[in-house]
């Protein structure tokens, strides 16, 4: 590199990209940054932010991923997002993505890019694509015409990507020049007279591009009218911009928007017909022949249900082995070694050794197993949205979920919602509209997540021997139905359907997903993960740990208490009372229901402990520091083996509920309790008992998945609504059991 | 023990059924909320709704009667009046479109109240308006 650019290396270029969704945006941010890229999202918004920073060519470069959207008009919350930021943060160029194979839609957006008059690449991406479909983009004109470098490239190929980066930092230190898009006549004229008063004020002229700001006026753009409301010359400029917008409208005799997005497109078709030179039009492409396919009216559906099958299989099946491996090292080795160090140094047995083992080591177990469930999650959703498939499943279903106020694409994450709510929760993700992700997001832990299972087990098993099947599917049953429910009362008061009813997107055509793409995917995500629930969770754990450790009453020091005397066993008493009208109000369910809102995998074993059947704690065996290596590793040798023959085991339906290992004499503790607390009707208790299990507040995790994703006011109204809606339900379910069935 | 999960079942049956009419009741009948006298004259002139648009034919797209911002959207992803549009699939939910290149899927309701214009009619004798 010459050592002029070196030596501007300290300053750093800010870049934005830009550009429709599916033109290869992300696969070009990819390979610009590699795994090197902070995801979060926009200040106080639920959109996904991606950032990264690189070095190329002696320059560092930050850059910033703008959400994918088809323009720059303030309708929906990604394009406010983009638009606010390239207005307010001003980076220093612009990297424009288009699809080449899609050139006069890929224009409409950046043509308004220009506008803004920042310096803009243009990277005409998908160039392979292009030339197999035949079509000849004679990239000079399309330069010359928008008076910006245009950079052939091929993202998934990681070609051109040099040749962008060198534009860019060229780009970036040369004056702009706008292209010209003539409005025609009448526009013209009345952008002329209103860039005649914002070239009085300084503070409008050098903040916004003049042009852009005056053509955004007259289409009537409330965003940008409010904006400028504050500033000096705003009460100018405003009523003169809504005369202009009137007279327009009565000479134009249609919408002025309208007009100038009909002018914008005219200009490009004619642009588009000079540069590209197409091959055989019309032809049915392949993509079209897979749709003819996967959207047909009947095989539609059985398709994607075999498709949300399959997602549902690997995120559970798959990452089974990874859960218990990483579940065993922890409780195994790691606790064994903790305790030999602690041993040594004579804090062996004390409550310091209790803390770290049953509070911090738990904790952190309670949030690394979430790590192998969410990674074969987002490979699977990887996998689906790179190939295109995602948009088609939301395509089939969309009349299905529209009857409950939802789009098509809900279904998945509620679908994922089955095997766990957490990753449920973060695939609302991929839900382009702020109201339907919330939506969404209310809804999935009403599907009964995996972790609920064991303790319908039990129970039917104790109240239900006969028919525990049947019951558990109920279960099941009643929970989508309750999210039926729970969705239209939604609909009709705090989230409103949106004013369009009907679905409108575009569908990409199908893909070869890359490696890299789905691996970058899967590590960016689950890392974000890590960074942002983990600590909640860990947090939530050393607290009750420390509020088992506490005792409440005389009996009992720190860390050496029985449950029934600790704050813990104190608070669960008092929640028995709540209970009682539920007819099982024990301080052991009670404190049962209290440590599953850390995870509902925990209610089984709680039970177990506070009824005192629980075994003794394994003694640690005297295992050596290499044993326990070698069973770290043969573990892991096993847990890959066991995701390998899990593989097959996806195609295939096993419904099998696993026997369980019945904790000897739990059964008989919870019958007699439950017989008593209920005034002899154990089984209808025990089913209002389920049912409170399966509505009643998610867990900690997933109470971090929804603070993370939808925000700390949703959060909460899901924490006390669904503790609302497990009590209610509950209550229904006892009384009605008692004073019909005599159960 | 027959008796009471066969109630159980009985219920949950029945709370399965009322969701399902409140269900109906909420989203079902939703009259279409366009001008009658705009649709009157479009049928008149010869346009058609999306929805009654054939399978693979390539038709004219003549506007739309939808809510402004709909139309921006529609128009962002290059559904402007005199586009060539044709319907790629029809599965009696969404219809799926192309599009100046690309696939568009479009709502049902609002493929209702997109007018298109096919090509083999004279367009010379349509009165626009």
């Amino acid at each position: 590199m010459t050592p002029h650019l070196l030596s501007t290396e300290s300053n750093v270029l800010s870049v934005a990209l830009a550009g429709n969704p599916n033109a290869g945006k992300s696969t070009l941010f990819n390979a610009l940054t590699g795994a090197r890229q902070h995801v979060g999202n926009w200040p106080g918004k639920t959109v996904e932010q991606k950032t990264g920073e690189f070095a190329r060519h002696g320059r560092r470069i930050a850059i910033t991923d703008l959400p994918g959207t088809y323009s720059l008009s303030a309708y929906t919350m990604e394009e406010l997002v983009s638009r606010d930021y390239l207005l307010d943060s001003r980076p220093d160029a612009i990297i424009a993505v288009a699809d080449a194979t899609n050139l006069e839609r890929n224009l409409y957006l950046i043509v308004q890019l220009l506008e803004l008059e920042l310096p803009t690449v243009v990277a005409l991406n998908m160039m392979d694509v292009a030339a197999k479909q035949g079509l000849q983009i004679d990239i000079p004109e399309l330069s010359c015409s928008l008076n910006v470098p245009v950079i052939p490239s091929i993202a998934r190929q990681e070609r051109g990507i040099d040749e962008i980066v060198a534009a860019v930092s060229h780009a970036s230190t040369l004056p702009t020049s706008a292209c010209s898009l003539d409005y025609g006549e009448a526009i013209e004229r009345a952008i002329a007279s209103l860039l005649v008063i914002i070239n009085d004020y300084i503070a409008i002229r050098e903040y916004y591009a003049p042009r852009w700001l005056a053509v955004r006026l007259l289409e009537g753009d409330v965003d940008v009218a409010a904006r400028l409301s504050g500033l000096p010359g705003g009460s100018e400029l405003l009523p003169a911009a809504g005369k202009r917008r009137a007279e327009l409208a009565a000479a134009l005799g249609e919408d002025i928007d309208l007009f100038i997005a009909d002018r914008r497109y005219t200009w490009i078709h004619n642009l588009a017909g000079r540069v590209v030179r197409a091959g055989s039009a019309h032809t049915m492409s392949n993509s079209d022949r897979i749709d003819h396919v996967m959207t047909d009216r009947r095989l539609g559906i059985p398709i994607f249900m075999l498709a949300m099958w399959l997602v549902f299989k690997i995120t559970t099946d798959l990452s089974a082995p990874w859960v218990d491996w990483i579940d065993g090292v922890l409780s195994g080795p790691i606790s064994r070694w903790v305790m030999t160090v602690l041993g040594a140094i004579g804090l062996g047995e004390t409550w310091v050794a209790s803390l770290l083992i049953d509070g911090v080591i738990a904790g952190v177990g309670g949030v690394l197993v979430f790590v192998p469930v969410l990674m074969a999650l987002y490979f699977a959703l990887a996998v689906l949205e790179d190939s295109g498939y995602m948009a088609r499943g939301a395509f089939v279903m969309d009349r299905l979920m529209n009857r409950i106020g939802l789009h098509g694409r809900s279904f998945l994450p509620l679908m994922v919602g089955f095997g766990c709510s957490v990753p449920a929760i973060y695939a609302t993700r991929t839900l382009t509209n702020e109201r339907d992700r919330i939506m969404t997001g209310l809804l999935v832990p009403f599907m009964s997540c995996g972790a609920r299972l064991p303790v319908y087990v039990l129970f039917a098993a104790i109240f239900f021997p006969r028919y525990a099947s049947v019951v558990i599917m109920g279960l099941y049953l009643l929970g989508v139905i309750i999210a039926i429910g729970v969705g239209l009362l939604l609909q009709h008061s705090l989230l409103p359907a949106a004013a369009a009813p009907g679905l409108v997107m575009e569908l990409p055509p199908y893909r070869l997903p890359t490696a890299r793409g789905i691996g970058v995917q899967m590590w960016i995500r689950t890392r974000a993960f890590l960074q942002h629930a983990a600590s909640l969770i860990l947090v939530t754990t050393i607290a009750i740990w420390f509020l088992t450790a506490i005792p409440a009453g005389a009996h009992g020091t720190f860390a050496n208490v029985a449950m029934a005397d600790s704050v813990f066993g104190r608070a669960s008493n008092a929640m028995a009372s709540v209970l009682e009208p539920l007819g099982f109000g024990t301080w052991e369910s009670g404190g049962a229901l209290i440590s599953g809102l850390v995870a509902k995998e925990v209610v089984v074993s709680t039970l177990a402990q506070t009824y005192g059947t629980s075994g003794a704690i394994d003694e640690a065996t005297s295992n050596t520091f290499l044993q326990d290596l070698g069973e770290i590793v043969t573990s892991f040798l096993g847990a890959i083996l066991d995701t390998l023959k899990a593989i097959p085991g996806l195609i295939g339906i096993n419904l099998s509920v696993g026997d369980d290992e019945a904790v000897p004499g739990l059964a008989d503790a919870i019958r007699a309790s439950f017989t008593e607390s209920s005034g002899g009707h154990a089984a209808a208790a025990g089913l209002a008992f389920m049912v409170f299990v399966l509505l009643y507040t998610p867990c900690m995790a997933t109470i971090a998945a929804m603070r993370h994703e939808l925000g700390t006011r949703w959060m909460w109204l899901s924490f006390v609504g669904q503790l609302a809606i497990a009590w209610l339900a509950a209550f229904f379910v006892f009384r009605l059991g008692v004073w019909v069935g005599g159960l | 023990m027959t008796g009471p999960v066969t109630l159980w079942i009985v219920v949950a049956i029945l709370a399965l059924a009322t969701v399902m009419f409140v269900v109906r009741r909420v989203s079902t009948p939703r009259p279409l909320p366009v001008m009658d006298e705009r649709v009157a004259g479009l049928t008149a002139a010869g346009f058609l709704p999306l929805v009654d648009c054939p399978r693979g034919r390539d038709a004219c797209l003549h506007c739309l009667l939808v809510d402004h911002c709909v139309v921006h959207r529609l128009l962002e992803l290059g559904l402007t009046p005199g586009t060539r549009v044709r319907v790629v699939q029809d599965a009696g939910g969404p219809m799926l479109l192309s599009v100046r290149g690309s696939r568009v899927a479009l709502g049902r309701d609002l493929a209702a109240r997109v007018w298109v214009e096919l090509p083999d009619r004279e367009s010379g004798k349509v009165s626009y308006g």
